[in-house]
């Protein structure tokens, strides 16, 4: 695990980052009230026509349909300068209801892209997901964004941000199936 | 006295055979091929009474060629006679032809006249027969001359009739690219429907589930939801002074 600022990889979890100091109170007097988001996709930079957000709001639904219990949601902002993408995205994460609002700590599998128009886009996951999904998957998920990013084709950029991941945790759910499927089996526990 | 008794019966035995041959006009021919000198032979005769039968079938008006070594008359004169004796309904054509002379008239009758005019139809019989005159070739100037008429006159009467009237089925190509356009359209709108409701009932994509961790998470710097993992990009220069 990393701070979300400075990068330094951390060996326990901890309330505030020894090396910068980072917390998420600290953040809230950063950033102040939290802005507002509804659904799956906010656009407060004005990004994206009407059509690009019908399209785009079908997309994530078909993710979440695929993943009933994560819900992947973005966010199009224009950051001031000197924001770090980092500690925006982390705050955004854990201040702004993406999702299901219960789905805190390990039962949030949640993932949240955030777009900074100047330049920047950050995507991270909740608790839940941690056991799955490493940095490098999201890396490799920005990564194929990149060049439709800079190209300010947001709507293209996002949607292989998001094929990306879907591709990705496809995999690791069927290799987790069969493990599953053995676990109940000994446990007699109901199918879910 | 009876000199002058003498020479009126001269006159009048000279003046009663020209009167009488000045005034008799022959019964419409059956094959409408009237031809008393035997310029065309049988055989060119059939054929082209064939034609002109025919014609008149298609057209529903008669065409007669006359063939004269010399008319009685003035030829035009003779052609209007044939035309007024011959043809009974008002329309229909007669050709007087004078090979050895070279000449022709082609007499429409009154009604016809309206819209075909009767030196161009004997302009058009003339140019056709021409030359087959000069080498003697009276019978094939006579059949080629007619026919050139003929169609000339299917022209005429095709141009009187108008455009022949297009079955509902055979639409215009502005119409057949309009329905073409719409059923694209319409097939379009029925795929892409399709496809999404495809995508949406998720038919052969069964959805996934992540097994819950059996650890309650540990939570770091004060997030409830997430603990900061992620990746972050930069895509355009410059890079954010504290970007990871």
């Amino acid at each position: 695990m990393k701070c979300p600022s400075c990068g330094r990889a951390l060996a326990e979890p901890v309330a505030r980052c020894p090396h910068c100091r980072l917390s998420l109170r600290k953040l809230d007097l950063q950033f102040g009230a939290a802005p507002r988001h509804f659904g799956r996709l906010s656009d407060s930079a004005g990004a994206l026509s009407h059509a690009d957000e019908r399209k785009l709001q079908t997309f994530l639904q078909i993710f979440q349909r695929k993943f009933p219990q994560a819900s992947f949601s973005v966010f199009i902002t224009e950051l001031s300068a000197g924001t770090a993408i980092g500690e925006y995205t982390f705050w955004l994460a854990n201040r702004v209801r993406f999702g299901t609002g219960e789905a805190i700590a390990e039962k949030n599998f949640d993932l949240l892209l955030v777009i900074d128009t100047t330049g920047a886009a950050g995507l991270t996951i909740g608790y839940g997901l941690e056991n799955y999904l490493r940095e490098e998957d999201l890396e490799a998920a920005l990564s194929a964004a990149r060049d439709p990013l800079a190209a300010k084709n947001w709507v293209k950029g996002i949607e292989l941000c998001v094929e990306k991941i879907t591709e990705r945790m496809r995999e690791i759910a069927r290799e987790a199936i069969p493990r599953k499927a053995v676990e109940l089996k000994t446990s007699n526990e109901p199918i879910r | 006295m009876s000199r002058f008794v003498r020479q009126l019966s001269l006159i009048c035995a000279l003046a009663l055979p020209l009167g009488a041959v000045a005034e008799e006009i022959p019964p419409a021919p059956a094959n409408h091929i009237y031809d008393p000198d035997f310029f065309i032979t049988r055989e060119l005769t059939a054929q082209l009474s064939a034609k002109l039968l025919q014609f008149q079938t298609s057209e529903d008006f008669a065409v007669y060629l006359a063939v004269y070594t010399t008319t009685p008359g003035v030829i035009g004169e003779t052609a209007a006679e044939l035309n007024s004796a011959w043809d009974q309904s008002g329309y229909g054509v007669v050709i007087v032809f004078v090979p050895q002379k070279g000449a022709a008239y082609v007499q429409p009758s009154p009604q016809l006249s309206l819209v075909e005019n009767a030196d161009h139809l004997t302009k058009v019989f003339l140019d056709a027969a021409r030359s087959r005159i000069a080498f003697g070739d009276y019978a094939g100037a006579a059949l080629s001359g007619t026919q050139e008429a003929l169609k000339s006159l299917h022209e005429t009467h095709q141009r009187l009739l108008g455009p022949p009237e297009k079955p509902w089925w055979q639409l215009s190509r502005g119409w057949l690219l309009t329905i073409f356009t719409v059923a694209v359209l319409l097939a379009v709108i029925f795929l892409r429907s399709s496809a999404r409701a495809w995508r949406s009932a998720n038919l052969f994509d069964h959805s996934y589930r992540f097994r819950e961790p059996d650890e309650p998470a540990r939570l770091r710097f004060g997030g409830m939801r997430s603990g900061g993992t992620m990746a972050t990009i930069t895509f355009r220069a410059p890079l954010k002074s504290k970007d990871i």
